[in-house]
């Protein structure tokens, strides 16, 4: 059976928790072929790749949002009333109806012809008349053009052919997805690690270059594509309960949701040798030190439990090279505190060397999906304090019939006084520090291998392929 | 999280359309200053030569072939450039890139060059005409080459004074020398067509200085890069330069035919002609410079002033109410302008036709003369119309409709010029009258079409086809020559 793995701006050309995720289902099912379609904004090549494709990845399609599809057109295109009426009721965002992904994709088969019809034309004066406050007309339109111009581009590129379609993201990824899982008559799942459209919606809320009027279509839009790979979905997937209630919110059929989180490889981090020797009390965060990760609240509450007297050593281990301004940031926050013997950024190592000597593990993002890095650090028996974002707070307090109980603290975002709070507090009781430790391992190891995402993969593949597969030859 | 890089600023920041277009129409009809001028002057050195010199009919009337062989083929090369070069100048004034307009005016002359020394050596290779003679030719064909030329940068820069009196001064000198002829020695030998063409030739020499001081000082950050970048344009926009060389071409296509046709001679062995048809459609022509007037003038005043607004409000982010307000206006004047444009053309054209017999009469001229006239004159005046409506196609980019214009007026002229031969004289006319009729029908229709829908034109105009770049790379090669 071949898998079309459909990937938006990561495999393999960027590396991240999407990535790895997509290279460890690759690896782990080498029964399975893979196609990995892979959605990037510019051209990426062979040299731009992060990871070794496995055996079992059969080919790469790479497709870019910008660049128009090489097929060329010699007839003019004469669309029915059916197929325009369907088109725009997708392009106003009134239904996610599929047809009108092969009226986008097929019918039409070059985006600038389209955009330069008398048909596109009608359609933006139409939306633009339903505009509570109109503004720039120009303005209007070429917003217009750039939220749907990359839509038909990709839905005109030439796909390869598949038994079961898989797309890690919603988004255009999600859409792709959609598309050729109607095209094909094929099974389509989809993966959200984080909530697309919700992540697409607070970049547009933040970003300045965007007229605050045109804000809400361009937040409208995302979470239409969102609905349209949930509308065409078999089964919407995701790693915890807050991201689900978000898809169920944004309009995902409860009956197709369920949850698979990520697996860490427990075997291996749980039966580290142990370290005997006499130390300070060891703190770690396995981080890539970039803004999202909040580094200066981790530094900040260093400097406050330095204040208070506390002796420990910090231990920051992830890549340095990802963002050296921010780099150079924390360094200078760190001298300027005086706590260079303290606070330690020791970039990218073996985690497993560092694992074993560590007391607790800290984790101060302000943005995550479900961390691995937490899951490693609780395979390895580390009490945890977190942030309440992305799945932290369920990692810690496990889900509804969790029998473990607590595995550390959750703190809000952002505070680095509550963060020194529960650090001083798991430094003076020693015991309850186990405790919480061995909680959290007792539910990695329930619930957060390795193989217990594969196993559900796997499961869920073998059944999209007996489910559709009668049919095919 | 993954996920698509939001890099869509620019879209927002893209400046969508210019309103750059309206260099054409100056450069279009400005030109027919100039002409006038040019054509007063031949009129008057034809007029002073015959009653104050009594130089013989057959001398002034190589001379005149001569100037107007130079006229007819300097247009054609224009027409290879003109519009071309009039969108990418107005394109550099637009963008402000101001150190690229003097190299580009040393390109464009370099090339129109090439292109009369080609047309000149095959002259020269078979006409019989004295090398002296043919020598003076040449100057002046280059002369008049190069003064369309700067012609072209001068309207862009809205220079037209310079021109003004550079034309006014060579034609007062071309005129006037005809005076000094009597003062030539007759021991030098020198025929008196020679005579009369060199000081025609030293005329139009003195206005070719006279615009290329203005050249200098409108232009004063000279250079030599990238002289010949502005090729490129002919890849981009091969539209504009089917529609100025059909154009130019189109005007004179039916002579061309005619000149092998009854009544057609050759003088000296050189210049085919016929002079009933050329007499009757050089008249005729002049009968059209009312148009050429009342459109300038409605044109800088009521009309584009509406087509500001209208182009404002679509840059500058009016809402669709204001662009669709904007616009009835503005097809409402247009509208008017026309309407008045066909009214008083009308009228004029008509009086010309009822008086052709007296003034013919009284200008001496043969019967068969003010015959062809009045047909001719039907023909100018859709000429008129042609030429106006393409301007005004082109004021609104619409490059499709100006070729396709441009194509049926030289196929059609040509096409009924060369099927009606055959019947003779009695029938030379009726197919400048049929073909510029209807390409100008044609016209007519595509503009009321285009206008209607114009803001659809105007916001969803197909993006630009990729023509290749041959005509880059050759420019870019040039550019390379450090000798060019």
């Amino acid at each position: 059976m071949r898998i079309g793995m459909i990937v938006e701006g990561s495999y393999p050309y960027v590396s991240g928790g999407v990535s790895s995720w997509v290279h460890t289902i690759i690896r782990q099912m080498p029964q399975y072929e893979f196609e990995i379609i892979a959605i990037n904004p510019s051209p990426y090549t062979e040299e731009d790749m992060q990871y070794r494709l496995p055996p079992n990845v059969t080919g790469i399609h790479n497709l870019t949002l910008n660049e128009a599809s090489e097929r060329r057109m010699k007839k003019k295109v004469v669309l029915e009333d059916r197929e325009i009426r369907s088109l725009e009721k997708w392009l106003m965002f009134e239904e996610v109806d599929t047809d009108a992904l092969f009226v986008m994709g097929d019918v039409i088969p070059s985006s600038e012809r389209y955009f330069a019809s008398r048909i596109f034309y009608e359609t933006v004066k139409k939306s633009y008349e339903l505009e509570p406050n109109k503004g720039s007309f120009i303005d209007f339109l070429w917003m217009w053009r750039g939220m749907f111009e990359p839509v038909f581009r990709l839905l005109q590129q030439d796909l390869p052919k598949v038994d079961l379609v898989h797309s890690a993201s919603t988004g255009y990824a999600g859409l792709l997805g959609a598309y050729m899982a109607k095209s094909q008559d094929i099974p389509f799942y989809v993966t959200e690690h984080g909530i697309y459209s919700r992540e697409r919606e607070e970049e547009i809320l933040k970003a300045s270059w965007i007229p605050s009027f045109y804000k809400k279509h361009w937040i409208q839009f995302f979470h239409h594509l969102s609905r349209q790979a949930y509308k065409e979905a078999d089964q919407i997937l995701t790693l915890f309960e807050k991201n689900q209630h978000h898809q169920l919110e944004i309009g995902a059929a409860h009956e197709k949701t369920a949850i698979i989180p990520n697996g860490v490889d427990y075997e291996r981090l749980s039966t580290l040798p142990e370290h005997k020797e006499e130390r300070p009390f060891r703190i770690g965060a396995i981080i890539r030190v970039v803004p999202i990760k909040d580094v200066k609240t981790m530094i900040t509450a260093a400097k406050i439990l330095e204040q208070r007297g506390r002796v420990f050593e910090w231990i920051l281990m992830g890549p340095l090279d990802e963002d050296e301004d921010y780099v150079n940031k924390c360094r200078l926050l760190i001298r300027q505190n005086d706590l260079e013997d303290m606070v330690k950024l020791v970039g990218k190592v073996d985690i497993k060397e560092y694992l074993p000597t560590f007391d607790i593990g800290v984790l101060t993002s302000i943005s995550e999906g479900q961390p691995l890095a937490v899951l490693e650090g609780m395979s390895a028996g580390l009490p945890y304090v977190v942030t309440d974002v992305g799945a932290c707070y369920e990692l810690i307090h496990g889900r509804e019939d969790d029998p473990f109980g607590p595995s550390g603290f959750v703190v809000p975002p952002v505070h680095p006084d509550l963060v020194a709070d529960r650090i001083e507090w798991l430094m003076d009781y020693p015991v309850e520090r186990k405790h919480f430790g061995e909680n959290g391992r007792k539910r990695v190891a329930a619930f957060y291998q390795h193989h217990h995402m594969i196993d559900q993969y796997e499961e869920l593949y073998r059944i999209g392929r007996s489910a559709y597969g009668r049919h095919r030859v | 999280m993954a996920g698509i890089g939001f890099k869509l600023q620019k879209l927002f920041q893209e400046d969508y359309y210019s309103s750059r277009l309206k260099a054409y129409a100056f450069a279009g009809l400005v030109s027919s200053g100039p002409w006038l001028i040019v054509i007063t002057a031949i009129t008057l050195i034809q007029w002073l030569s015959s009653r104050l010199t009594g130089i013989e009919l057959a001398e002034r009337e190589l001379f005149t072939l001569s100037v107007a062989y130079c006229f007819i083929f300097s247009q054609v090369i224009l027409g290879i450039q003109h519009l071309i070069v009039t969108r990418y100048v107005a394109d550099l004034f637009y963008e402000k890139i101001y150190d690229r307009i003097f190299p580009t005016f040393l390109g464009v002359s370099k090339v129109t060059l090439l292109f009369s020394l080609t047309v000149w050596v095959a002259f020269a290779f078979y006409s019989p005409l004295h090398l002296g003679y043919k020598l003076v030719l040449l100057t002046l064909f280059i002369a008049i080459n190069l003064i369309w030329v700067m012609f072209i940068f001068l309207s862009a820069a809205k220079y037209y004074q310079a021109v003004a009196y550079s034309f006014l001064i060579g034609g007062v000198v071309g005129v006037l020398s005809i005076l000094l002829i009597p003062f030539v020695p007759e021991n030098l030998g020198l025929s008196m067509s020679l005579l009369m063409l060199l000081g025609f030739t030293l005329g139009m020499v003195l206005t070719l200085f006279g615009l290329m001081y203005a050249m200098l000082i409108t232009f004063p950050n000279r250079n030599r890069e990238n002289q010949f970048s502005y090729l490129k344009y002919y890849d981009r926009y091969p539209a504009l330069f089917g529609a100025g060389f059909l154009y130019n071409a189109g005007i004179w296509v039916c002579n061309w035919i005619i000149w092998f046709g009854e009544g057609g001679s050759v003088v000296a062995g050189t210049f085919l002609t016929n002079r009933l048809y050329d007499t009757a459609i050089f008249w005729s022509y002049l009968t059209i410079i009312p148009t050429l007037i009342i459109f300038v003038v409605s044109v800088e005043t009521r009309f584009y002033e509406r087509y500001r607004t209208f182009y404002g409000f679509v840059n500058q982010g009016g809402t669709y109410e204001q662009i669709g307000r904007a616009q009835n206006k503005m097809n409402h004047v247009l509208r008017q302008e026309m309407a008045r444009l066909f009214r008083s053309q009308g009228v004029v054209s008509f009086v010309a036709i009822l008086l052709s017999a007296w003034l013919v009469a009284w200008a001496g001229l043969d019967r068969e003369i003010g015959e062809i006239f009045r047909i001719t004159t039907i023909g100018a005046f859709s000429n008129a119309m042609v030429l106006v409506i393409t301007l005004l196609l082109l004021y609104f980019d619409d490059q499709k409709g100006a070729v396709l214009t441009s194509a049926l007026f030289y196929t059609l002229n040509g096409l009924f010029t060369f099927l009606l031969l055959p019947k003779g004289i009695d029938w030379y006319g009726i197919s400048f009258a049929l073909g510029s009729t209807a390409a100008f029908l044609f016209a007519g229709a595509r503009l009321i079409y285009f206008l209607r829908e114009v803001d659809y034109y105007t916001f969803c105009r197909p993006a630009e086809r990729d023509g290749g770049d041959w005509f880059e790379r050759v420019g870019e090669r040039l550019n390379r020559i450090r000798v060019l």
